[in-house]
């Protein structure tokens, strides 16, 4: 065995020649980093229906690829997105698990807002040519046919960024705030802020006071706990729809 | 004697500037407050002579953790996507994610285990949120391999010997 801290020398042309031998991968895929890691939580997200006994299926592929939405910009039609089916009472009930599409506001008709992850029942898009002053289209999901949502932030967690969450979920699902939901009939993550840096003792505090307060998740540190957080033995600590309500 | 480069800076030459402004920053950061824990903490103090793995050890972690895990995220990703589906090439704007491309991320991330591996290297040694924490890593990592070299398991002798709670951090 090599010991680094007895020939630290060779541990550091070892990671030279490594770092050589791949930059131009790493250089060339390094311009996507933040793609990828909102990528990697939308693949946890799907993991956690898998894990909850939903059959998965990807839709609407374009020439037989997936195309990611990766921002808010177009018709959610271009784009690919998955579908969770479960049997439930003898009906198959069928979920979409979309990306950046537009929200309607639980307050108002006329607002919308993007989380970057979504879950809605199946084949409630929608399409309108009213929205923009031009006659671009635009898409969205009916606050009615909105099930939840997931925000991806890559960064080290901040009070603001918190508390900017919360104000996201009052716009999408007030009754979270006001702790009035019911429990659903089948399982859907809560509301979730996933993002990818480790908390200190405010941002822990705050995402003990806010998880205590209402149903939704706040998952920190992703880069190295996304595993273990969806995997097979802890998938069952985040927060469920199908809970009873805090309050 | 000319300065030594900062390894961190080999890691992150040619990578895009927002990202590796991140890296750097998040380095040099630790870096000063790590030198200052293991000059004034007894604690660390075992450390002293061992600036150099310090140095090469903070700057993987940190390249780990901004970089490789979110290679690896995609690669999961592609697997999901082929798993449940006939396609076989992910779209992410004007980007193709072929399998090709796959291919060349999952030599990436097996050449950097088996580097880990070589070095007895554990994942979780970088798993840390503040500076001391990776100290402690690092001391349990170096505590691991003596008492392998030596053939006989030694207690784990680390254990928070000053008032760390006052620490500026």
């Amino acid at each position: 065995m090599t010991s680094l801290f007895k020939d630290s020398k060779e541990f550091e042309e070892e990671l030279i020649a490594f770092s050589n031998k791949f930059k131009l991968t790493i250089v060339s895929h390094s311009k996507r980093i933040s793609d990828y890691f909102e990528i990697s939580c939308f693949n946890h997200l799907v993991k956690f229906y898998e894990l909850n006994d939903y059959t998965l299926i990807v839709e609407n592929l374009q020439n037989n690829q997936y195309r990611y939405k990766c921002s808010t910009m177009g018709i959610q039609s271009n784009f690919s997105n998955f579908v969770a089916q479960k049997e439930f009472e003898g009906k198959l009930q069928e979920f979409e698990i979309q990306h950046n599409l537009a929200v309607q506001s639980s307050y108002d008709k006329e607002l919308y807002t993007t989380p970057d992850i979504s879950i809605i029942k199946k084949g409630t898009v929608v399409v309108v040519d009213d929205y923009y002053e031009t006659k671009r289209k635009f898409s969205y999901v009916q606050n009615s046919d909105f099930i939840t949502f997931c925000e991806v932030k890559n960064f080290t967690p901040f009070p603001e960024l918190l508390f900017n969450f919360i104000g996201v979920v009052n716009e999408l699902q007030k009754n979270i705030i006001h702790n009035k939901t019911k429990k659903s009939k089948l399982t859907h993550i809560s509301p979730s802020l996933m993002i990818s840096g480790k908390p200190n003792k405010q941002t822990s505090r705050i995402k003990k006071s806010l998880e205590n307060r209402y149903r939704i998740n706040i998952i920190y540190d992703l880069f190295y706990s996304g595993t273990k957080t969806f995997s097979k033995s802890q998938f069952k600590n985040l927060k469920t729809t199908d809970e009873k309500t805090i309050a | 004697m000319a300065k030594q480069t900062p390894f961190i800076n080999i890691l992150t030459y040619s990578l895009p500037y927002e990202l590796s402004n991140q890296i750097y920053n998040e380095y040099q950061s630790r870096y000063k407050e790590a030198k200052y824990l293991i000059e004034n903490y007894k604690t660390y103090k075992t450390l002293e002579k061992n600036l150099r793995p310090l140095e090469l050890l903070l700057s993987l972690s940190i390249f780990h953790k901004r970089v490789i895990t979110n290679l690896d995220g995609a690669i999961k990703f592609y697997g999901t996507i082929t798993r449940h589906s006939e396609a076989d090439t992910i779209k992410i704007g004007s980007y193709d994610f072929t399998l090709d491309e796959k291919n060349k991320i999952l030599a990436v991330i097996i050449n950097y285990k088996e580097l880990l591996k070589k070095f007895s290297i554990t994942p979780e040694i970088m798993e840390y949120s503040e500076t001391r924490e990776f100290l402690k890593n690092i001391i349990n990592l170096k505590s691991n391999l003596n008492a392998n070299r030596k053939g006989r398991k030694t207690e784990d002798d680390f254990k928070d010997q000053e008032g760390e709670d006052d620490l500026p951090f």
